[in-house]
């Protein structure tokens, strides 16, 4: 525990050291984390001013101009549909990028909120709410959001529910079981003691405690839900066509007109896969902060 | 014993009736009408020209007009029974379907796991005897990757690569491996080592770990002290603990290719039940979804439960709590 706080210590020093000085200590303590959030940034980048950096429409065809590979005009080529690649590829970031933060702030984030609470109540509030969670488990990742954008339609916003729904129960096993631990301990007792009630004993003493785990199961699952909904596109359940998602991009044309042009498979596939890569490698570094048992593991 | 089992049986046939709710309530809240699309179906594709009785004709057939517990009571007592209901569109009983297509999936599973096994466990072992040398960080990089990249890519990259540069391909369809061995291998050998590698990825990272916590035991430090040899200091020693946690993973990395065979499915065109599952999801073929999706779950409970009842045997400390 303790060094858990000398740690939550060198975090939360910008306010006297500056936030470049934590930052440059990142950078050399976890190098691969660094190269991830550079990956994460340069998303970001992609995603918010992409869309503007170019006049053509991500959806609008120019079929005299279909198949090209990358030149002056289109600055990575053309689909099958003379659609502009890069213009494309810069939606795809956007869609990749809200599905990931938004399926994990609803999923992970209700998942956090239902594990402090079933861990606080115990008994059959908890026994009746672990075993749903079993029941979701147990059910394929894939599968089961697979059958929740079948069930609801295919839209975005359906596709973050059911992205985010699966990552519930990961979300709420490990919150709960470390409300199970914070909940033995003294100031717990005390605060019980003087009177506070659940919400405010659940929402100022216990749900702290529980934010280095959560975050680490958290940044985790951003990869995970990219991958997800690129798969989901890429299987025919997920961000509907014409839309530019990467996973869509990846389907169809781009995998049968390859030959014709290998440019429209190989741009989505390899931003896909270092979009991914960049989550896990800045994932990996935040658990390594965060939780000292696995430190230099 | 007979108690534990007996509680994790009960626990688990538990889990399984909840599954089955959630996926029977999934499928009823779907927006618009089963019977408007089979209608179109029968039709020949044009939708809108039916009329009214036909719809509740096509409902009452379904059974769709009945209450939901009714509904879901009919589903249940022939699920166990082996009664799992029609196709909407082939019309082909699904049972029969699922035991047509289950050796496909149950092969892709198998085989991926021992490539998992094989290949995830030495590279773990590995890092972990050389940390922080350049062998770690090659394995380390690569087994992220293996996490990272989908299998649809590198798939979809292999069968593009291999048809257009070598002209080679995986030979296409399916024959069962009691027909003929040698071409249902060169089928099933790169689905096989897709959906493998990402579970071989994952495997190795958590190999590493275990292991490391392992070695900085005081027993490992006793086994070198007292003059054993590395390997089998190694090999007895730590890797037969650092196993335990891994060999505990297997339902979950299980769950993990079940839900990849999906995927790997359609890319290569194997006609297991990941390919039923998502053309039945695409074509709201709700009794083919809804007794798949219990099947797959109840697999996965099946494991979870056996994993648990070794966990006793792998780690005596664990039976004496």
């Amino acid at each position: 525990m303790t060094t858990q706080q000398s740690d939550a210590l060198t975090l939360g020093r910008p306010r006297t050291e500056g936030a470049l000085k934590v930052v440059s200590g990142f950078i050399s303590r976890k190098p691969l984390g660094a190269a991830g959030a550079l990956i994460i940034i340069i998303m970001v980048v992609m995603a918010v001013v992409g869309p503007l950096s170019t006049d053509w429409d991500p959806l609008e065809w120019t079929l005299a101009d279909k198949l090209e590979g990358p030149s002056g005009e289109h600055w990575l080529g053309t689909d099958d549909k003379g659609r502009d690649l890069w213009s494309r590829m810069m939606s795809g970031a956007r869609i990749s990028l809200m599905v990931g933060f938004l399926s994990v702030a609803f999923g992970s984030g209700s998942g956090g909120v239902i594990g402090v609470v079933s861990g606080w109540y115990g008994g059959k509030v908890d026994n009746a709410i672990q075993r749903l969670m079993d029941a979701l488990m147990s059910i394929p990742t894939l599968i089961l959001a697979m059958a929740i954008t079948a069930a609801l339609g295919t839209n975005l916003l359906n596709i973050i529910i059911a992205i985010g729904i699966v990552q519930v129960p990961r979300a709420n096993r490990v919150v709960r079981s470390q409300v199970l631990a914070v909940k033995e301990s003294q100031y717990v007792d005390a605060a019980r003691s003087i009177g506070a009630v659940n919400v405010r004993i659940m929402g100022q003493h216990i749900a702290p405690q529980c934010v280095a785990p959560w975050l680490i199961i958290a940044t985790s699952a951003l990869g995970i839900a990219i991958l997800t909904e690129a798969s989901l596109s890429f299987i025919g359940l997920g961000v509907p066509q014409p839309e530019p998602s990467w996973g869509g991009m990846l389907a169809g044309p781009g995998r049968t007109d390859f030959v014709r042009n290998p440019w429209m498979a190989i741009w989505p596939g390899l931003a896909l896969s270092l979009a991914v890569y960049g989550f896990n490698l800045f994932g990996d570094a935040i658990r390594d902060v965060l939780d000292p048992r696995l430190r230099g593991t | 014993m007979q108690r534990y089992l007996a509680r994790r049986l009960i626990f688990g046939v538990l889990t399984a009736v909840l599954v089955s709710l959630l996926v029977f309530a999934l499928m009823r809240i779907a927006p618009g009408d089963v019977a408007q699309s089979v209608a179109a179906q029968q039709a020949g594709g044009e939708e809108g020209t039916v009329s009214e009785e036909d719809l509740e004709r096509i409902r009452v057939a379904l059974g769709l007009d009945r209450p939901l517990h009714i509904q879901y009571w009919t589903w249940m007592s022939g699920f166990v029974t082996g009664d799992w209901g029609d196709s909407l569109f082939t019309k082909r009983p699904v049972f029969d379907e699922f035991k047509k297509k289950i050796a496909v999936t149950v092969e892709i599973v198998v085989a991926s796991e021992i490539i998992a096994i094989a290949l995830g466990i030495p590279a773990g072992v590995l890092m972990a005897l050389r940390q922080d040398s350049k062998v770690d960080y090659i394995v380390r990089v690569l087994s992220l990757a293996g996490l990272s990249i989908p299998s649809f890519l590198s798939a979809t990259l292999l069968l593009v690569f291999g048809a257009y540069l070598l002209r080679w391909s995986p030979p296409l369809g399916y024959v069962p491996l009691w027909e003929d061995p040698v071409i249902n291998v060169k089928q099933f050998i790169w689905p096989a080592i897709m959906v493998g590698y990402i579970s071989a990825a994952t495997k190795a990272r958590m190999m590493r770990s275990t292991m490391l916590e392992v070695l900085r035991q005081d027993y490992i430090r006793t086994a070198h002290a007292k003059g054993l040899r590395e390997y089998v200091v190694t090999a007895r020693h730590a890797l037969k603990n650092a196993l335990i946690p891994v060999v505990t993973v297997i339902g979950i990395t299980m769950a993990l290719s079940l839900g990849g065979s999906v995927v790997i499915e359609r890319v290569f065109e194997l006609p297991g039940i990941g390919r039923y599952i998502l053309d039945g999801m695409l074509q709201r073929d709700y009794p083919v979804v809804q007794s798949m999706v219990l099947v797959f779950a109840s697999a996965v409970i099946v494991v979870n439960i056996v994993v648990d009842l070794s966990y006793g045997w792998l780690d005596p400390r664990v039976r004496y709590q």
